[in-house]
């Protein structure tokens, strides 16, 4: 993927080049979003999203900078674009609604069950991933990059385009505050734990 | 005790739940969309409706005509009084109502 000669197919906007592209991180991508916005639909259009950015963005790649990053690093960007704006139609309700049409706040989101998630562990996952929507933005992005995504603390600092141990700190505070969290339900509902 | 190794094993296990997780796969459509799109894009006239549908840009136009109309309305009242003392002028001149004229004539000669 870093073949410097797809680089500079991809940049002279070769449609072979392109489709290769996307047949190689569509899923990564689709993931990635799943698992920041917890939502099929957002992620379908999210990894759309990024693929459209990148055709039009393709001129200004930096060869030598890895295909893969950039697009992880757009697909987060779009993910939080999104989560913002479900965020700001929360806070001013009727006023964002006349402005930008009809949408969804992410309160409205039923309960999220990625679809990888073994059988036996659905119940948890569900508990577990809203709880996740509970977390700080940057918190929430890191944890899902490294549990769903499986990236590691070294990609994450890429993307993120942070050190390593700004990482790790972001991963402990997201773990700690999860368990808080996870504690907190299972008090108020014993009969599930 | 007990109860909190129990919250403590529960909250544990809700944390595993995530291994093992097996990767997302996006729409086998998913290039065919793309492609779809970027042919929409290129359209001119598909960037102008996009702007146009969207309400914050249709208020924001409605909002600039409504300023233009205020603007024109309120900049009238100064030809409205011109022409009005035009019209004056006029009917004086038609009518010979010249108020020196009339002061003359009533004029009482020694």
């Amino acid at each position: 993927m870093r073949d410097p000669d797809f680089i500079a197919r991809l940049q002279q906007k070769s449609e072979t080049a392109f489709n290769h592209l996307v047949a190689d991180w569509k899923d990564r991508i689709y993931n990635t979003a799943l698992g920041i916005v917890q939502n099929e639909t957002d992620a379908d259009d999210i990894t759309q999203e990024v693929f459209l950015a990148a055709w039009r963005m393709l001129d200004r790649f930096q060869g030598n900078a890895a295909p893969g990053s950039w697009l992880y690093r757009i697909t987060v960007n779009k993910s939080v674009d999104l989560l913002r704006k479900m965020k700001r139609r929360k806070d001013f309700g009727w006023l964002y609604s006349v402005w930008d049409g009809p949408g969804r706040i992410e309160n409205d989101l039923p309960d999220f069950i990625h679809p990888g998630v073994q059988l036996e562990k659905k119940q948890d996952a569900a508990i577990l991933f809203s709880a996740i929507r509970n977390l700080p933005e940057q918190q929430r992005i890191a944890f899902s990059l490294q549990k769903v995504e499986g990236l590691s603390v070294q990609e994450i600092a890429d993307i993120l385009q942070k050190k390593t141990g700004a990482v790790e700190s972001l991963l402990e505070r997201a773990k700690n505050n999860l368990k808080i969290s996870l504690a907190n339900y299972y008090q108020n509902n014993r009969h599930e734990s | 005790m007990n109860h909190n190794n129990n919250l403590e094993k529960r909250v544990e296990k809700t944390m595993e739940s995530l291994d093992g997780l097996v990767p997302a796969t996006a729409s086998p459509y998913l290039y065919t969309k793309i492609r779809g799109r970027l042919s929409e894009d290129d359209s001119a006239w598909s960037i102008i409706a996009g702007k146009l549908s969207n309400p914050a840009t249709a208020i924001v136009l409605a909002m600039v005509i409504l300023l233009l109309n205020a603007w024109l309305l309120l900049s009238k009242p100064e030809t409205g009084h011109e022409s009005v003392q035009d019209q004056l002028s006029d009917l004086a001149y038609d009518y010979n109502f010249e108020p020196s004229a009339i002061a003359e004539q009533n004029n009482v000669q020694p």
